[in-house]
C-alpha cells in the first residue's frame, strides 16, 4: 500500500507546480482542486494501510471543504454575480 | 477475504492510480485552460471512483464502503461543478479564444477583427506579466 500513498504524492507535485506557475488565475484554481482530490485519495489510502479509521473523517471532511473552494473563488472573481447573468459581453 | 478479491482490489486501485497519474500528466502538459480542466477534472473522477471501489472491496465493515461511496459522490459532484464554473469564468474572460474554434471560424475571426491577432501572440507563449495585463481587461 506504501507505493501507492507515494504515486499519489508525486501526482500532488503536479497540481503544486500548476498552482505556482500557472499563467491565468483559473490554472492557479484548477491546481488547487487537483491537489484537494489527491489529498482526498492520500488520506483514504493512509486509513487503509494504517488501519486507522479516523484519515476517513479527515479525507470526508476534506471533501466537504474542497467540494465549496473553487464555487467560492470562481464567485469572488466574477465580483458575486450569479452564474447565469449575461449582461457581460461574450456570454 | 479470498484471493479472487483481493486481486480484483489491487486492480481497481491500480487503475485508480493510473487515472491519477494522467490527470496529472494533462495538467502538466496540456496548452491551454479548457485541455487542461478537460484531462484533470475527468481523469480525477474516474480515478476517484476506481481508488474508492478497490478500497471498498478490502474495508472492515458496511460502514467504512458507505462513507467511501459517499465521498466519492462528492468528489463527483464538486469536480463537474467547478470544471463548469471555471471554463465559464475563463470563456468570460477571453470571449474570442480562436485555439477553442474549428478551423473556418478561426479563420474568419482572425481576419475579421484585427484585435484577435495581438490576442492570439500573447496566448502562443503567456507569461506571468499577460496573465495579470488581462485581469484589468475585462473586469
Amino acid at each position: 500500500m506504501g507505493w501507492v500513498a507515494v504515486v499519489l504524492l508525486i501526482t500532488a507535485f503536479a497540481g503544486v507546480w500548476r498552482t505556482a506557475h500557472g499563467p491565468s488565475t483559473a490554472d492557479r484554481i484548477l491546481g488547487v482542486q487537483m491537489l484537494g482530490t489527491v489529498g482526498i485519495a492520500f488520506l483514504l489510502v493512509l486509513a487503509q494501510w494504517q488501519q486507522l479509521d479516523v484519515w476517513r473523517d479527515v479525507a470526508l471532511v476534506l471533501a466537504l471543504l474542497a467540494s465549496v473552494i473553487t464555487v467560492a473563488m470562481v464567485q469572488l472573481l466574477r465580483g458575486g454575480r450569479p452564474p447565469d447573468d449575461e449582461s457581460q459581453e461574450g456570454l | 477475504m479470498s484471493n479472487l478479491a483481493t486481486a480484483l482490489s489491487w486492480i481497481l486501485i491500480a487503475a485508480g492510480i493510473g487515472f491519477f497519474l494522467t490527470g496529472a500528466l494533462g495538467l502538466l502538459r496540456f496548452p491551454d485552460i479548457f485541455t487542461r480542466l478537460h484531462a484533470v477534472t475527468k481523469t480525477d473522477t474516474a480515478g476517484m471512483g476506481l481508488l474508492a471501489a478497490g478500497l471498498a472491496i478490502q474495508a472492515a465493515d458496511l460502514l467504512d464502503t458507505l462513507l467511501l461511496l459517499f465521498i466519492w459522490f462528492l468528489v463527483m459532484g464538486s469536480t463537474s461543478i467547478s470544471c463548469q464554473l471555471l471554463a465559464r469564468y475563463s470563456l468570460e474572460r477571453d470571449p474570442i479564444d480562436e485555439f477553442s474554434l474549428p478551423n473556418e471560424q478561426a479563420d474568419s475571426i482572425k481576419t475579421g477583427i484585427s484585435k484577435t491577432g495581438s490576442k492570439s501572440a500573447q496566448q502562443i507563449k503567456p507569461t506571468r506579466e499577460n496573465a495579470t495585463q488581462g485581469r484589468g481587461d475585462h473586469g
